[in-house]
């Protein structure tokens, strides 16, 4: 096999703020996330022949990112629920307090959703990826993106109590927001 | 509830909860995109390509490098293509620790 290149070796490196980023949104935990990566980049490596020079090596990376976490996942389920139900008892998130929630709340909040539409929220709201990129890092048809993404909005609204705004409607909510 | 409903319902959310979620989010995230690159990973390319890591992170890293190398014990038996990689890493890593320790 062999050395991957100089400029292979340069694209890892400019991926890694973005990989830990993916990486905590997935997880959580920023010491797993590193993890993650740790592992992410180790297949990369190994793996560098099957990517192609001059394609987006951003979406091959998270590709494979997602498929260490959701492989690790599928192995420790139990241990992972329970942390997480454990998590979720002891969040609590008073009505309306959105506007308020500090940056652990919001990650709190975020733990709670599936995986699977965690991923996507972040793939396409945060990472800056296309529905149809996405669809390729996840492996699933474009639709089943959309729906998840448009789960995991519909979700983290009610988790973090926001519904009312919809609930009173949007000339109201701007009436309260500029009052 | 069927797919279809649910759907319906995130069509409906107001534009301010979206957008709400939507600039934290983003916060969260770009947070740790402006953090900088940690040694350790730097120094993980530099042993998987062959070369020695900056004399400079060696000493800072090896707490965390040691740390790194018990999970890589735990997480890296189901790679395939990468097992070769992560055993020698971690054999670098552990003589890195030692060295760091002394």
């Amino acid at each position: 096999m062999s050395q991957p290149t100089r400029e292979f070796r340069e694209g890892l490196v400019a991926e890694i703020p973005n990989l830990r980023a993916f990486g905590l949104s997935l997880c959580g935990k920023p010491d797993r996330a590193d993890d993650l990566v740790q592992e992410a980049l180790m297949k990369a490596w190994a793996a560098s022949e099957s990517f192609t020079a001059g394609t987006n090596m951003r979406a091959w990376l998270f590709t494979i990112l997602r498929n260490v976490y959701f492989s690790q996942l599928r192995k420790l389920k139990r241990e992972v629920e329970d942390a997480d139900g454990s998590y979720a008892a002891s969040l609590s998130v008073p009505g309306g307090q959105m506007a308020r929630l500090d940056m652990n709340d919001f990650q709190a909040a975020l733990s709670l959703l599936p995986p699977d539409q965690r991923e996507v929220l972040t793939l396409i709201g945060a990472s800056g990826f296309s529905y149809e990129e996405a669809a390729e890092i996840c492996n699933v048809p474009v639709g089943t993106i959309k729906s998840r993404l448009n789960r995991a909005r519909a979700r983290l609204t009610a988790i973090l109590a926001i519904e009312h705004v919809s609930d009173i409607g949007p000339d109201a909510a701007t009436l309260a927001a500029t009052a | 509830m069927s797919e279809l409903d649910q759907e319906d319902r995130g069509a409906r959310l107001s534009a301010d909860a979206q957008s709400i979620i939507g600039r934290k989010l983003k916060a969260m995230y770009d947070e740790v995109v402006k953090e900088p690159v940690p040694d350790r990973f730097l120094d993980l390319l530099a042993r998987l390509d062959g070369g020695s890591p900056g004399a400079g992170s060696i000493g800072g890293a090896s707490g965390e490098a040691a740390g790194a190398a018990d999970e890589a014990v735990s997480t890296t038996f189901s790679a395939r293509g990468a097992v070769d990689g992560a055993s020698s890493a971690q054999a670098s890593m552990l003589a890195e620790s030692r060295d760091g320790e002394r």
